[in-house]
């Protein structure tokens, strides 16, 4: 690749392939390019049967003006030296292009370059489809609660055979999941620590690479919080009946990493690096993956595919929120899993892709006895697809549910749901603080408990026309930009696409005499024939070979772009 | 000079068949174009160079017909005749 090859390295090259000895092959080599300049000087043209033809052409000398100072110059006329590639030599070349063909673009296809406005744009629709599908959603709930009773000693049995298998993976783990539990415990009923079990092994081998048994279990609270809180109203609500509906929403949060799969299996189809970034949310959710990189996510892809659609009826009760706030929070995990990569080596990375392997199975099944148990009629999935196209455009807005956050500070129970929100955003650089939001999230679910659902139905709603009518204004602003900059050339003088000069003015005028062309002008009054099709453009001249005698011409005034 | 010519002048100066000498000039291009293929130069002392440049893909305008056309990507040869070569053209 990309080295020089002299005459010698292409004499041995023939030599060996037409089996004549490397003396005689660069004699041989030497003479063919001896003979091509030779009869090149004599008959001006050589024409080679493979390798192509060479020519001598003859230029013309012309007026041209220097590009930087405007001076005019003369170019002398002079012969150059073309080469034209035979056509077997240009495909043996272009081999690797061969397949593309040159397609016809139809009148309004537009290559415009990709404007950073498009995942705002994407994230006013999203909160959009948030306002509009949270209360349907709460709705719900209340529904599923009573037949999702049953499941929490589902998922406790499923669960504790597997807890230790994940505990061992992860050994400072063991001793701080109890404690939590035994508070949660406390608090509400026996399968619920189980689910939390659940997720904080699942949450756990992101950080305890790092071997800070303290950081493993406080991000992770955030991360469940971020589910639960974050999602507003919805957690609220479930916290109402916090020992029926809590399993419900931990069993949701599990689901929502086995989403994350099927975002990255549509990606795949897609586009390569929109598969890193939804490759990205897999690892964080199913974080053993991410170490171990493309290997044994696509294992895990594989084994998990087949239990996606099945699970997908069940993510379909507040499917959402789920997803949209899986990317953004894998990107945090994500930049956490970066650092401790170095130090995961590969056997534990593979005990624990098996150890959350197993868990999400547990969960579809759970899930799927869930979705039997209750009856409850799953939505339609046709939203779905929409829904993994906006998580994945939504992975480059990281910020932008910041700016939600600052829309509803008044309100006691958003501000209480907000709080671990900013809180994961700085998640990586401040561990200490994660502390407080952890502690701080017990509070606020404590508050939502007690304050009634409708309630939070409104000030949720409120708070979503908030971000919308913020992102409302910023929309036009970001789309009126680009047109007002091209308003400004254009709004004056026409402009010709594609030039280096634009018109800025008139110049002067010019009288047409006899014998003068439009090219003939433009060399004498702006240097260079190049000019003329500025004439064209500012005197709107239809056919330019016609321009009658003694008109006046507008000659523009040009400027270097 | 077409290839008859060339092939029937080289065999009279390397003092060997026409036949023998297309053959050979085969195995000379096919040398050629594999180590193009390989994107490397083919610098030939005294005559000129020999290299491949990408193309990127591009919008091209037909200028009667205003048709516009996506130009695929494509590697070119490009020759550049070298220093010795051009001054004996003047």
């Amino acid at each position: 690749m990309n080295n020089k090859i002299l005459l010698t390295d292409l004499a041995n090259g023939t030599a060996t392939r037409s089996g004549l000895p490397k003396k005689d092959s660069e004699y041989f080599v030497r003479s063919f390019f001896e003979l091509i300049s030779q009869s090149l000087l004599k008959d001006k043209i050589v024409k080679v049967k493979g390798l192509g033809t060479f020519k001598v052409v003859e230029v013309e000398g012309r007026d041209s003006v220097n590009v930087n100072n405007g001076e005019r110059i003369h170019i002398s006329g002079h012969s150059k030296i073309t080469f034209s590639p035979d056509s077997a030599i240009r495909d043996i070349v272009n081999r690797p292009f061969a397949a593309f063909e040159s397609i016809i673009l139809n009148d309004g296809v537009v290559f415009d370059p990709v404007v950073e406005d498009e995942p705002l744009s994407d994230e006013s629709d999203e909160s959009f489809a948030v306002n509009e599908e949270n209360p349907e959603g709460i709705a719900q709930q209340p529904e599923a609660k009573p037949e999702s009773e049953p499941l929490p000693s589902e998922i406790a049995s499923e669960a504790e055979p597997l807890q230790p298998e994940v505990a061992t993976d992860s050994e400072p783990l063991q001793p701080e999941v109890t404690s939590p539990n035994d508070l949660l415990q406390t608090e509400d009923a026996t399968a619920e620590p189980n689910a939390q079990e659940m997720l904080q092994a699942v949450a756990s081998p992101i950080h305890d690479g790092q071997q800070h048994v303290d950081e493993s279990e406080q991000p992770s609270m955030p991360d469940v919080s971020a589910a639960g809180p974050s999602s507003d109203a919805d957690a609220g609500s479930a916290q109402n009946d916090s020992v029926v509906a809590e399993p419900a929403e931990r069993e949701d949060l599990a689901t929502m990493q086995a989403e994350t799969v099927p975002v990255v299996l549509s990606n795949q189809a897609s586009a390569s690096n929109t598969t890193g970034t939804a490759g990205n949310s897999v690892a964080a959710h199913i974080p053993t993956a991410a170490p171990a990189a493309n290997a044994t996510a696509t294992e895990e892809m594989g084994e998990v595919a087949p239990h996606v659609p099945t699970l997908r009826p069940m993510i379909a009760h507040r499917p959402r929120y789920v997803v949209n706030h899986s990317p953004r929070f894998s990107e945090y995990d994500m930049e956490e899993l970066d650092q401790s990569v170095e130090s995961f080596s590969w056997t534990q990375c593979l005990l624990k892709a098996v150890g959350v392997l197993l868990l999400l199975v547990i969960s579809y099944i759970a899930g799927s006895f869930h979705l039997f148990d209750s009856g409850c009629k799953p939505e339609p999935n046709v939203v779905f697809q929409d829904e993994i196209a906006r998580a994945d455009s939504l992975l480059v807005v990281p910020g932008a549910k910041e700016i939600v956050e600052e829309q509803t500070p008044d309100t006691l129970i958003a501000s209480a749901a907000e709080e671990p929100k900013p809180e994961t955003a700085q998640q990586q650089p401040v561990p200490s603080a994660q502390q407080s939001a952890a502690s701080s999230r017990q509070p606020g679910a404590a508050t939502q408990q007690t304050s009634a659902q409708p309630q939070q139905v409104q000030q949720q709603s409120a708070a979503q026309t908030g971000v919308r009518q913020t992102k409302e204004p910023q929309q036009p602003t970001s789309d009126s930009q680009p047109k007002s900059n091209t308003l400004s050339n254009v709004s004056n003088y026409p402009q010709l696409q594609g030039s280096a000069y634009e018109i800025v003015g008139v110049k002067s005028e010019h009288v047409v005499r006899v014998g003068e062309s439009v090219n003939s002008i433009a060399l004498k009054e702006l240097g260079s024939k190049e000019f003329s099709r500025h004439i064209i453009l500012l005197n709107h001249i239809t056919n330019p070979d016609i321009i009658n005698v003694g008109s006046r011409l507008k000659i523009p005034e040009l400027r270097h772009r | 000079m077409n290839n008859k010519e060339f092939v029937a002048e080289l065999a009279k100066q390397t003092g060997r068949t026409p036949k023998e000498t297309q053959t050979l000039i085969t195995a000379l291009v096919g040398e050629l174009s594999a180590q193009l293929s390989d994107e490397n130069m083919v610098s030939v002392q005294g005559f000129g160079n020999f290299e491949v440049r990408k193309k990127a893909e591009h919008i091209m305008v037909n200028p009667s017909t205003r048709q516009r056309m996506l130009v695929p990507p494509r590697i070119d040869i490009k020759f550049r005749p070298g220093t010795t070569l051009k001054e004996s053209l003047k």
